[in-house]
């Protein structure tokens, strides 16, 4: 049990923290501030280094091995209870103060890939560039200040029913997540309600600080082209953007950077609503929509043969902007006790895009549990849908369904658990069936598989072993995962994992062969909120005789799982 | 003497049964990480004290009234018991009529060589709790506790479980909120880990949230629709070290999986997209390795030495069994993890030179997919279709 503190005094640094000069200075500035006494904040930061091989799927001679490194520095900051001592009284009472809780919470993140590849020049239709203008993915990952998020919170006014949200904030939203830099309010209603509103920017790979997993998934970013006029309006065609003359010579910028469509914003807004307080039942209907402008004059950027002012054909015809993503999503969930100790969890989510005119995710099972044993069979169905500038929305046509079943064994004691899992899938073409037939298809419209595992901890000890085994389309895969770990002594643990997974891959292709894979890692807690780790892996297969990867990791403000 | 297949396998399934049984059944009991491990070395029959005597709770538990904190030991201790024991610690084997004095007959342990008794070991609870509000709104012992004029001793058995509290705790009749009685860290999260003791996790009673071995491939529909039930235990940059992170998760991608990913990436099973972008991570880390359609350096460019035979060609009644058109409709995101958008069009786009195959699923033109796209992205149709005519 941790000390109680005194009242009204809560200042808690949870580490050591070094990070820089500037953010202590302002750390200071805050606790020499005269409210100083009615905060309290919580640092955490770690700082990851890696190395890995890579080995190119080159065409005989032509394969190499990549040495890739990556250093990461990430930095959580939150400051709670910014104009009361609510959350100092709560931790350690049962009940706090009445009122309003102001806090900032935030999530940075310095990232630096480098090795084979990221950086350095190649020969390019006889000039001399930078990879990463030539490949400008590359840049993605190269040196990138990431805010995770970073937002100021007030929950509990106007009497606890109205909670805000201000800054950049990531969200699950039914089905899916997002972020975006806005604002969000939330009202808790009568009858075990909420509603949500948002408003804002949502946060792509564009915006200032993001990384690309909030991006929409589509392609649209990945390349950026020009439509170029031919000698008639309208009869030109998609060029890339050329723009190298003004990047050249700046490793971490590239090409990419010149991409109309992508640097305009994209504006949010949506709601939900959702059931609180209830035992029996949760619920979450909730809508979403992002949009962009269609961006107009390229004006210099554009410096081809035949310049054109525009960024699409028929620039002053088409729309003045287009959705990027509009959906609208409902979860229900329920929590039954029907009798004895058996509890059941229905629950059924489906989710429609607006954009697409279809539903394209859809999900429905019920898990009975008793005692240490629970049985979940369920059904899942999924269409595939990309951002709406992405032409893969066309291409892209083939919906699938899953049928699964888990059991699994999972007692308080954690001693022993267990699980076994089955799952089998269809695909529906939406292509004439006799065009599917006629070329043989069908055998190749289903998949499916299993696997399970068992644990035992005890002691110290922890021991799992995992097999799995699945076929038809995608191709055959079967293999075995064993992991072990001890706890030598509250501040050293040692952890192993051995891999053997035999693959053969059907149409296309013909990769056939056996993986292996060991690893060893230890972690070791030198003080109390420090702690070090380093995992070393070693992979070989019928292609590569070693492939070596390490991760090293220092943890401030961590706490030792048990 | 030799046993038979079939009798071999009876006692096996005999024994299974047993271990299954043993196991499922011993599921029920408080929490060990909120109640740590106890040792009582006592000798107490409640069923005595309260059934045959007639006792009541507040006999021996004499501070519970004014018990506001768990930190409270309200164990009786022996000034208590003197009121009906004639302890005298000068006579530890002292006989009497009435009720015993004898330090032996409460501690089983007791040495009388040594004079020593072994010590009662009671943890603090990691829990918050004050029995003086509980008592002072009128619940009674027995409410928690349940009716001990039947019980010898007691153990932690009888502390209540959490289902237990969610008789009042519902969030309308009393509190809700975990940290009402959960122990709380700076900014109200729930703490979960407890060096020496364990990590507190999910029992699924609430929300069938179980953290069992394979919740990490499954947490995802307990979180969609409730995903503040999580923010109880984890902050949102639990969700990002994973989801967003920059370093492999040894356990969920073990071993060699840049070999074999391709066939999760061609069953998008798991859902990649959970945690990759195709037009950055995938293309990016191809690009890298010279697999992707780079014109400036893809090393499969152009040699036909990555896709089978049949790959391209045949129009839609020649297809073959390996023509990229149903790779392409079924999972288009293992072509975009090496292919742009431009490489589809030289060939599909209606304008340009190409030639021109049509890239709609069947029934297009008239489909509610087709008017709700041109509807809200006319944008992504002029990428093939320069005339602003277009429609469906």
């Amino acid at each position: 049990m941790a000390e109680e503190p005194e009242p009204g005094i809560v200042r808690r640094l949870r580490m050591p923290w070094r990070y820089g000069a500037g953010f202590s200075a302002a750390l200071l500035l805050l606790l020499s501030a005269r409210t100083s006494q009615a905060y309290e904040f919580e640092v955490k930061a770690q700082t990851v280094g890696q190395g890995a091989t890579l080995r190119t799927l080159g065409l005989g001679a032509n394969s190499s091995v990549l040495r890739r490194r990556r250093l990461t520095q990430s930095l959580q900051l939150s400051i709670w209870d910014l104009a009361g001592t609510r959350d100092a009284f709560a931790r350690w009472q049962p009940q706090g103060p009445k009122g309003p809780r102001y806090y900032f919470a935030s999530y940075l993140r310095l990232d630096h890939e480098q090795g084979s590849w990221a950086s350095g020049q190649l020969l390019l239709d006889g000039r001399l560039v930078d990879v990463i203008d030539a490949i400008p993915e590359l840049e993605r990952t190269s040196l990138q200040l990431d805010i995770l998020y970073g937002y100021f919170g007030a929950e509990g006014l106007a009497g606890g029913r109205i909670d805000v949200f201000a800054g950049r904030q990531m969200d699950v939203q039914t089905l899916d997540w997002f972020s975006m830099d806005g604002i969000k309010i939330r009202a808790h209603l009568p009858a075990s309600l909420q509603v949500e509103a948002f408003a804002g920017l949502r946060v792509r790979d564009n915006s200032f600080g993001a990384t690309d997993a909030f991006s929409p998934d589509g392609t649209s970013s990945a390349f950026c082209e020009e439509f170029v006029e031919g000698e008639s309006y309208g009869s030109g065609g998609w060029r890339p953007i050329d723009g190298l003359p003004i990047t050249m010579g700046n490793r971490f910028t590239s090409d990419a950077e010149l991409c109309p469509q992508r640097d305009e914003a994209m504006p949010t807004l949506g709601f939900a609503v959702a059931t609180e307080h209830l035992r029996k039942f949760t619920g979450r209907l909730s809508y979403r929509r992002s949009h962009s402008s269609s961006p107009g004059i390229l004006g210099e950027v554009d410096r081809l043969d035949n310049p054109d002012l525009g960024y699409y054909p028929f620039e002053s015809e088409i729309a003045d902007s287009g959705v990027n993503e509009e959906r609208l999503a409902l979860s229900l969930r329920g929590h039954l006790s029907p009798g004895g100790s058996l509890r059941l969890t229905p629950y059924a989510a489906v989710r429609y895009s607006v954009l697409h005119g279809l539903i394209d995710e859809a999900h429905l099972g019920t898990k009975f549990v008793r005692n240490a044993h629970s049985l979940e069979p369920e059904v899942f169905y999924s269409a595939p849908t990309f951002d709406g500038n992405s032409i893969f929305n066309i291409f892209s046509s083939e919906p699938y369904n899953d049928a699964r079943i888990t059991w699994r064994f999972s007692p308080k004691t954690h001693v022993w658990s267990s699980y076994l899992r089955g799952w089998g899938r269809r695909y529906h073409s939406e292509d004439a069936q006799q065009a599917v037939d006629a070329v043989g298809l069908g055998a190749n419209t289903y998949s499916g598989g299993g696997q399970g595992g068992l644990r035992r901890r005890s002691g110290g000890w922890e021991v799992r072993v995992d097999a799995f085994a699945e076929a038809g389309y995608g191709g055959r895969r079967a293999g075995a995962l064993l992991a072990g770990g001890f706890e030598v002594s509250r501040d050293l643990a040692l952890h192993g994992r051995f891999s053997l997974v035999h693959l053969g891959e059907g149409s296309p292709g013909t990769l056939e062969g056996t993986a292996g894979g060991l690893q060893a890692g230890v972690r070791y807690r030198l003080n109390r909120g420090i702690a070090t780790s380093l995992v070393v892996e070693e992979t070989s297969n019928a292609f590569d005789s070693f492939a070596l990867a390490a991760v090293a990791l220092v943890d401030l403000a961590f706490q030792p799982k048990t | 003497m030799p046993i038979s297949r079939n009798t071999a396998i009876a006692i096996i399934a005999v024994l299974g049964a047993l271990l299954v049984f043993r196991i499922a059944t011993a599921d029920e009991r408080p929490s060990r990480i909120i109640y740590p491990e106890q040792r009582l070395p006592l000798r107490f029959s409640h069923a005595q004290h309260m059934g045959t005597v007639k006792m009541s709770c507040e006999t021996c538990h004499t501070g519970i009234r004014t018990s506001a904190s768990s930190l409270d030991n309200n164990l009786p201790q022996e000034a208590d018991c003197v009121s009906c024991h004639a302890i005298d610690r000068t006579k530890p084997e002292k006989t009497t009529a009435g009720p015993a004095a004898a330090c032996v007959r409460c501690h089983p342990s007791y040495d009388a060589s040594q004079g020593r008794i072994e010590r009662v070991l009671l943890p603090i609870p990691n829990l918050k709790f004050s029995h003086q509000g509980h008592l002072a709104r009128g619940d009674s012992c027995e409410t928690c506790h349940g009716d001990f004029s039947a019980v010898e001793e007691a153990s932690a058995e009888h502390l209540p479980s959490m289902r237990t509290c969610q008789g009042c705790h519902d969030g309308k009749k009393a509190n809700d909120v975990c940290t009402t009685c959960h122990l709380a860290q700076a900014g109200l999260l729930m703490q979960s880990e407890f060096p020496g003791v364990g990590t507190l996790s999910p029992s699924g009673s609430l929300r069938g949230a179980r953290h069992d071995m394979e919740f990490r491939t499954s947490h995802k529909y307990a979180a969609q629709n409730d995903s503040e039930f999580c923010a109880s235990c984890h902050r949102k940059d639990f969700c990002q070290d994973c989801h967003n992170g920059i370093q492999k998760p040894m356990d969920f991608h073990a071993g060699d999986y840049v070999r074999i990913h391709s066939m999760d990436a061609r069953r998008n099973s798991p859902d990649c997209s959970s945690c990759h972008r195709l037009q950055t991570f995938c293309q990016g880390c191809h690009s890298r390795m010279g697999v992707a359609d780079d014109e400036k350096g893809g090393q499969f460019r152009g040699t036909g030495a990555y896709h089978p035979e049949g790959w391209n060609g045949g129009g839609l009644a020649g297809r073959s069994a390996n023509h990229h058109a149903f790779e392409a409709q079924r999972n288009i995101k293992q072509c975009a993890s090496c292919h742009r958008e431009h490489f589809c069009i030289s060939c599909h786009s209606a304008e340009t030179g190409g030639i021109r195959a049509n890239p709609h699923p069947r029934d297009w033109r008239g489909s509610r997919r087709c008017r709700a796209l041109v509807k809200r992205s006319r944008r992504m149709c002029l990428r093939c279709h320069v005339d602003p005519a277009i429609g469906c």
